[in-house]
């Protein structure tokens, strides 16, 4: 499997062509159900951060890894994109403890996400076997948009196990977690390591969008990048931060090019 | 003079023959009988095998209640019959629970308080006609169920037996003693009700399957449950209802019941999606020697008309609203009614009290979000207090102490000012809230509370964080 994914990223970087488009066809039927070009994916609303992802933005039926601190804000916009084309159910699973720690939900705070907080089944799990089983539960069902879950430990067994089910209820699988175990193997389909950065105001007084630096830390059929996004709130779209405002960025300057 | 240390609490029927008794000191008692065998008093658990026992009882009449500290009380008002009789009926309780170890003595009679006095003074059986006067008014004074002080003061005065009391004009009896011997008196004579209340109010809307031989395994408990559940079904639809809340109870051979519950999210009556709620429950189930009666009842229920439920081919909307549903259900199942929750406005600008958590399966219809300036993506629930260093004494933060160590602020955008609920505490102080940009990138939501100069210094405290 990682011999065929160095295949695709090689000739990903020397010729985009019609090749490259039947080596994945070919790979999606090697792969069974991994069917990369017919899967729909959701916008994230920046070009080059939609052309940096496989398929063309964030694929639906799959599951994906947020790391790091701070990355709950980060997560909520992805499920609030996802719930832009797929509307539904979010369903967000977390510890009880981490609850405690980290705060709860608010519902007029999930709304600058593009999240209706009608539609938010909050789950409390005793422990991450609970929030795990009820991640997996949720993901089967036809009625979710995005089930995210705040959980520490998980194998690439249990990950697999997710992934299936994204694959059968068709909604999208976010895994926050913190930002040490992107080492460790996993079934997602991206894995992103995100932290906040420093917003940009336009003027003194006032607070500009919301701001993290996030890391396409690898993902199945894409060249691992860096970009600094933020979410704009009157679009509700994610879009990078301009390039000059934050002088030399090559990752993003590239990346509209 | 009573004696202090460990009493008897209770006797074996070979101890209660010997010249023991209840409330003898164990000092005492073991001068009595040397060989005596006693275990440690547990009123507790006493208590709950009482009520364990009284729902067992439920397969002769729905109505049962625990009665004092070792009575259970069944008003088998029309359900005699079903089991040949009243003797017949308790002939059957006898055999039924001689083997899990009770000793016992029934009494049936016209009224509760009589059939109380019958099982306990009286030689138990049944009581009725004109015999039951003349047995209870040759009970002692004591089947009245008085205060013990009552009863003394009444055998003081020359009452032994219930018939000395009806000799006597009753307005005597009430000055002297109060209302309640009287009151007793009447009840007992049939004249006066007793107040009845059942363990569980029977639900109409049930289904009880009893089987000769037990079952022992999963699978035929779980055709049964099935079996169940269609006629019950059948049952809610000719009502035009849906079930809410199930009960199933399982009475094991040993006497041992287990009481299975589950809630659906919306009014349903479609066995397959019931039966798939019990479903887990049922896996690790510890069935004992086999159960030998199933009883199913729909303990709240809903109206529902007649549509049809589960269409497969029906509108995206609609499925998707079932799916919704099933979830709902399945995750509540699991987790419990509390963990699996929805978040709906409330109608208030208090931050803390904008929001609500309820139940999913019982979430009220979503009421509009107020839009009142930014709010943060999470609301720590306590506040952390924080330090804070301002340029001037009313202005913004310029730097914040808090989680141990120090922080810079960037920029900070506020105050908004918001005031307390008035009619809610009166001696609330209004709070003045910032967002703030630390230099790290994090966003937070920090509040003033009291402001310079009006006494104590303001209190800052971490509220919420945005990203």
């Amino acid at each position: 499997m990682r011999a065929m994914n160095d295949v695709c990223l090689l000739s990903a970087a020397s010729d985009p062509t019609a090749d490259l488009l039947a080596l994945r066809a070919a790979m999606a039927r090697l792969g069974g159900r991994c069917s990369r070009t017919c899967a729909t994916v959701a916008e994230l609303g920046a070009v080059a951060l939609d052309r940096a992802l496989p398929g063309g933005g964030l694929r639906l039926q799959a599951i994906h890894e947020v790391g790091g601190r701070g990355a709950a804000g980060f997560t909520a916009a992805l499920a609030g994109r996802v719930a832009r084309v797929r509307p539904g159910l979010v369903v967000w699973c977390q510890h009880r403890r981490r609850r405690r720690d980290e705060g709860m939900l608010h519902g007029p705070g999930l709304m600058a996400f593009g999240l209706d907080p009608d539609r938010i089944l909050l789950v409390d799990g005793a422990n991450d076997a609970q929030v795990l089983w009820a991640m997996e539960e949720a993901l089967r069902s036809t009625a979710v948009t995005a089930v995210v879950g705040e959980v520490e430990r998980l194998d690439l067994f249990r990950s697999r196990r997710l992934h299936l089910a994204a694959e059968t209820g068709g909604g999208v699988g976010l895994l926050l977690r913190p930002a040490a175990t992107l080492l460790e193997p996993s079934a997602a389909v991206t894995r992103w390591r995100v932290r906040p950065a420093p917003s940009l105001s336009r003027w003194p007084g006032e607070l500009g969008p919301l701001t993290w630096s996030a890391e396409l830390w690898r993902a199945k059929g894409a060249v691992p990048r860096r970009f600094e996004v933020v979410f704009d709130e009157p679009t509700l779209r994610f879009d990078l931060v301009a390039d000059l405002a934050h002088g030399s960025f090559s990752a993003a300057a590239a990346a509209h090019g | 003079m009573e004696a202090s240390g460990p009493r008897l609490y209770a006797l074996t029927r070979e101890a209660a023959a010997t010249k023991l008794h209840c409330g003898l000191g164990l000092a005492d008692a073991r001068a009595i009988c040397p060989g005596l065998a006693v275990a440690d008093a547990d009123p507790k658990r006493d208590a709950q095998a009482l009520e364990a026992l009284a729902l067992w009882c439920g397969r002769y009449t729905p109505w049962t209640a625990t009665d004092g500290d070792d009575g259970v009380l069944l008003d088998i008002t029309g359900c005699a019959h079903l089991a040949g009789g009243e003797a017949n009926l308790m002939a059957d309780l006898e055999t039924r629970l001689a083997p899990l170890g009770f000793a016992m003595r029934a009494a049936s009679a016209a009224n509760p308080a009589a059939a109380w006095a019958w099982a306990r003074f009286g030689t138990g059986g049944v009581l009725a006609g004109t015999r039951t006067e003349t047995a209870m008014l040759n009970l002692p004074i004591t089947a009245l169920r008085l205060e013990p002080a009552t009863a003394q003061g009444l055998v003081r005065l020359g009452f032994k037996r219930v018939r000395d009391l009806e000799a006597v004009p009753h307005s005597t009896l009430t000055t002297r003693f109060g209302a309640v011997p009287v009151q007793r008196l009447h009840q007992l004579m049939g004249r006066m009700e007793v107040p009845f209340t059942a363990l569980a109010a029977p639900s109409c809307h049930a289904v009880r399957l009893a089987w000769a031989e037990p079952l022992g395994t999963t699978e035929g408990i779980e055709a049964a449950l099935g079996e169940a559940l269609a006629s019950l079904c059948r049952v809610l639809e000719h009502a035009q209802l849906g079930a809410r809340v199930l009960q199933l109870d399982l009475a094991r051979l040993d006497g041992a019941l287990h009481r299975l519950q589950v809630r659906t999210a919306c009014a349903n009556r479609e066995p397959k999606a019931l039966f798939r709620l019990f479903r887990d429950d049922l896996d690790g189930l510890d069935l004992g020697f086999g159960i030998e009666c199933l009883r199913l009842a729909a303990t709240r229920t809903e109206q529902l008309g007649a549509r049809q439920l589960h269409s497969d081919g029906g509108s995206g909307g609609e499925a998707r609203s079932e799916a919704e549903a099933r979830l709902t259900e399945r995750l509540t199942q699991r987790l419990g009614i509390d963990r699996v929750r929805r978040l709906r406005a409330n109608d208030s600008h208090w931050p803390e009290r904008t929001i609500r958590l309820v139940p999913a399966l019982d979430a009220p219809s979503p009421a509009p979000w107020p839009t009142r300036g930014p709010r943060p993506l999470r609301l720590l629930e306590e506040p952390r207090p924080i330090g804070v260093v301002a340029a001037v004494p009313d202005g913004a933060p310029r730097r914040l102490r808090f989680g141990g160590g120090l922080a810079d602020v960037v920029a900070a955008e506020g105050p908004e000012r918001i005031e307390p609920e008035w009619w809610r505490d009166p001696e609330g102080q209004p709070r003045d809230y910032y967002r703030l940009d630390l230099a790290d990138g994090r966003r937070l939501w920090v509040r003033r509370e009291g402001a310079f100069g009006t006494g104590a210094p303001p209190r800052w405290t971490l509220d919420g964080l945005f990203a």
